[in-house]
């Protein structure tokens, strides 16, 4: 990731803009990716402060620089280094130093201090050349580090991370961001919330007008204060944002050394680099509503497009909505067999009352029992063995229709 | 039953309702998670307020322990120590202590420690008093004592970090400590420093500095932060105790004709281009101002080059190296510091004359076993760039070579402060390797301006 201080941008009527890469600068930017990924390539074996100062020996011009230190960090991001550990050094500075003092302390005012006889000295107690001693000295500092792979990136690939790292950076300095959202599955949602859980970042939740959800999202401590702390967590949900069919973000951010209050706005469709497809609705799930192609007992389904969230209690994003001809309309949610606790979690959501009429289904595998839910009158847990049944989910929406 | 927790640095009440009345004010309620939420830091008057309202609750936040041990090497405590600890217990164990350096600040937490026994915290600006603190603790109580920060991360009832590492990591670590000792508490009220505090929930907390008062005045926020200042004592309120006495030295090196060549045609440069952009680095802003310039151009990013390369010229020119083999010849039988303006010097120096090095990068068991190796007398020389400047404790030491530094007459101050510690008999020497006819005079000049040196 890229930090603040590399971000291009530019400031205007307290807004942040930040340069995006397209022309004959993209261009350029591809010629020094290609560079340095080149020297990356030739430079594997060699220590990190060599490979640093053959990428430090590229000409760029001034006005570039940023964008050159840019592309390097991303580049060292993805290099491998390690400590040539032909000799462990801690082990060996101690033995040598403790050599080379005594040996200083035992000279005479004539005799001068004769590093290379020691080198060789201990190099010879464990079946080293003194040259190898010396490169073993320090080769746990990170400057000494080998270069053991480069990235085999392409550059375009390289640039595509670059405008993502961008944008990632400046949400460094966030202390709070918006979005309204709209996913084309639940599994979309799902992902924003499991990474919003993930992250332990809080949010608020809303519909909004034309199957959006507004989300703002912050950290534990902003309800007492505007803190930047949560900006590495903002940065890290970027993508899963981005990945939202719709994205309309807004940052408030405390840019720069005078932490100067900023808003930075995003609009996007469609996945952010191209490397990552839109969610699609799980294969069980488009076979449950093949099933339902014609009504069954009076049911039809579609997609769900509704959250349900209880604060303080969870939140659930149903895949299926079931109609009856009657009116009654009762939500799916498909758990799977990932989480026994997220089954738990729903029951709890249910007891303490959701407002509308849900079933949960979950796999055998979870080892959990229908009967915690069997005579609620709002929900229902369908246990299944290895697929969806239609007919065992019509028993299920019956009961919740009548109860 | 309604219950608190400690989650990423702040409280949650859960289980009652929103309107629940007689917590403190800095407990508000969050619609995010429908649960009352206050910074972790008001763990102690919110129990307080619950316990007062009668609220019976479950206390799943504190994760602190009380401590099953005590202080194992008892030490008769300066009557102002004793004084310092009994204000502490007036201030129910919240309080900042103000005592000169080198009058024993850090015995005061011991005791603390010793009277709480609670599982605590150390926060210190720097690896290397992490380190000074990590070994006192082991030794003073005989356990063995974690380490957060510098590449470790080792939690035990008695823990040292850094003031960065309490930031990183205070959301998780924040409930298991019941006593928080801030060393050099001054550093405290940067914002994201005293965010850590409030994310922390020990309900006692003693913070140490010689040096409260900051130049931005934020030190008031230290009261709510750490608790009021309890005790102060001055340096004049304890003068009477003697230093070595000590000769310094100042070495002034030639840089060889290609040296001088290259040294005087990079100043042009640099210097040219200051002129040409009107800054003048004495002002306030006059390094800033270079800084942004340099990076606007090519002639700005050449004068960075330059004032780069003139600096390093300067400050590791090879006749101080040189000079440096015959001075570590003259003091063989001594115990020598050797003090640079930056790692790679010291590295340099390291292995040029292969002699240990501590440096930021170095660990804090290495370090440890350094200076421990340097007290003992096994190693007879240290080189270190500017980690050992502040508030270490660094074994005695007779000699001290200064081959390159800042202007800073507060780091000359200390690092002359390092063999001064007062043995019968014992004469300490500070040299100072200065290159002639280069800025490093006018810097050598600017941090020896100070009663010391006269």
């Amino acid at each position: 990731m890229l930090s603040a201080d590399l971000v291009r941008a530019t400031r205007r009527g307290g807004q942040l803009h930040v340069t995006v890469l397209s022309g004959k600068q993209r261009q350029r930017a591809a010629e020094l990716a290609e560079g340095y990924i080149g020297l990356a390539h030739a430079h594997v074996g060699d220590s990190y402060q060599e490979l640093k100062a053959a990428w430090a020996a590229v000409e760029v011009a001034a006005r570039e620089a940023k964008l050159a230190a840019g592309l390097l960090k991303l580049i060292e991001d993805a290099c491998e280094f390690d400590a040539e550990v032909e000799i462990e050094p801690r082990q060996l500075r101690s033995e040598l130093f403790t050599l080379a003092a005594r040996t200083r302390r035992n000279l005479t005012d004539e005799q001068r201090f004769d590093r290379n006889a020691l080198l060789a000295r201990v190099g010879q107690a464990h079946g080293h050349s003194a040259e190898q001693v010396e490169r073993a000295l320090y080769s746990d500092l990170r400057a000494e580090h080998r270069l053991l792979q480069a990235p085999e990136l392409d550059p375009e690939d390289l640039l595509n991370r670059y405008d993502l790292a961008q944008l990632q950076a400046v949400l460094l300095r966030a202390v709070k961001v918006t979005a309204v959202v709209s996913c084309a599955t639940p599994e979309g949602y799902r992902e924003i919330f499991r990474k919003l859980k993930f992250r332990r970042l809080l949010f608020q939740i809303r519909p909004e007008a034309g199957g959006t959800y507004r989300i703002e999202i912050d950290g534990p401590f902003s309800l007492f204060e505007s803190v930047t702390k949560y900006g590495l967590q903002l940065a890290l949900m970027l993508p899963a944002l981005l990945r939202a069919e719709r994205i309309a973000l807004q940052a408030e951010l405390r840019w720069g050394k005078t932490r100067s209050p900023l808003l930075f706005s995003l609009e996007r469709k469609g996945t952010a680099d191209g490397s990552e497809g839109r969610a699609r609705l799980p294969d069980e799930v488009e076979a449950l509503l093949t099933a339902f192609g014609e009504p069954r007992d009076g049911w039809s389904a579609e997609p769900a497009e509704r959250i349900i969230d209880l604060p303080g209690l969870g939140l659930c994003v149903p895949d299926v909505r079931f109609s009856h001809r009657s009116g009654a309309v009762v939500f799916l949610e498909v758990l799977g067999y990932w989480s026994r606790d997220a089954v738990w979690q729903r029951v709890e959501m249910v007891q303490k009352g959701l407002g509308d009429k849900l079933l949960f289904a979950a796999s055998q595998r979870l080892r959990v029992s229908e009967q915690v839910l069997a005579e609620h009158p709002s929900g229902a847990l369908y246990v299944y063995k290895s697929s969806l049944s239609a007919k065992a989910i019509v028993e299920h929406l019956e009961r919740l229709r009548q109860a | 039953m309604p219950s608190l927790h400690f989650v990423a640095g702040t409280l949650e009440l859960r289980g009652t309702a929103g309107d629940l009345g007689g917590l403190p004010e800095s407990c508000e309620w969050d619609r995010r998670s429908a649960c009352f939420r206050a910074p972790a830091s008001s763990y102690a008057p919110l129990v307080l307020a619950l316990k007062e309202r009668g609220l019976s609750f479950d206390d799943e936040a504190r994760k602190y322990t009380e401590l099953d041990f005590g202080v194992r090497a008892h030490r008769e405590p300066r009557p102002f120590q004793s004084e310092a600890l009994d204000a502490l217990k007036q201030a129910r164990g919240r309080g900042i202590v103000v005592l000169p350096t080198g009058a024993g600040k850090t015995h005061v937490a011991i005791m603390a420690i010793d009277k709480w026994r609670r599982s605590t915290l150390v926060v210190a600006p720097t690896l290397d008093l992490v380190r000074q603190w990590y070994d006192i603790l082991r030794t003073s109580f005989g356990v063995e004592v974690g380490v957060v920060g510098g590449g470790e991360y080792s939690l035990r009832p008695l823990t040292v970090t850094t003031y960065d590492s309490a930031y990183l990591h205070m959301e998780n670590l924040g409930a298991r400590f019941g006593l928080v000792v801030y060393d050099e508490c001054h550093h405290l009220p940067a914002e994201a420093y005293s965010l850590s505090a409030q994310q922390c929930l020990a309900p006692f907390r003693l913070g140490l500095t010689a040096t409260l008062e900051r130049a931005d005045g934020r030190e008031a926020v230290l009261s709510k932060l750490i608790g009021p200042v309890v005790y102060r004592k001055e340096i004049v309120e304890l003068s009477g105790e003697y230093l070595s006495d000590y000769e310094t030295e100042r070495v002034t090196l030639s840089l060889s004709p290609s040296e001088r060549a290259e040294y005087d045609a990079e100043r042009l440069i640099y210097v040219g281009f200051l002129r040409s952009q009107g800054i003048r680095m004495s002002s306030a802003q006059g390094w800033m101002e270079f800084v942004q310039r340099s990076s606007r151009g090519e002639a700005g990013r050449r004068a960075m080059q330059a004032y780069r390369r003139q600096r390093e010229l300067a400050l590791a020119a090879p006749a101080k190296i040189e000079y440096l083999e015959f001075l570590l010849h003259v003091h063989r039988g001594d115990l020598a510091l050797v003090f640079t303006q930056d790692n790679a010097t010291a590295y340099q120096i390291s292995r040029r004359f292969l002699v240990p090095a501590i440096t930021h990068q170095t660990k804090v068991s290495e370090r440890s076993e350094i200076l421990e190796r340097f007290g003992k007398g096994e190693y007879g020389v240290v080189v270190t760039s500017k980690v050992l400047n502040e508030g270490v404790d660094v074994p005695e030491a007779n000699v001290a070579v200064i081959v390159s530094g800042s202007g800073s007459v507060r780091e000359h101050v200390q690092r002359l402060g390092r063999i001064l510690r007062r043995r019968e008999g014992k004469r300490a020497h500070l040299y100072e390797l200065v290159s002639g006819d280069t800025t490093e005079t006018y810097t050598s000049a600017k941090r020896r301006d100070h009663a010391a040196y006269r």
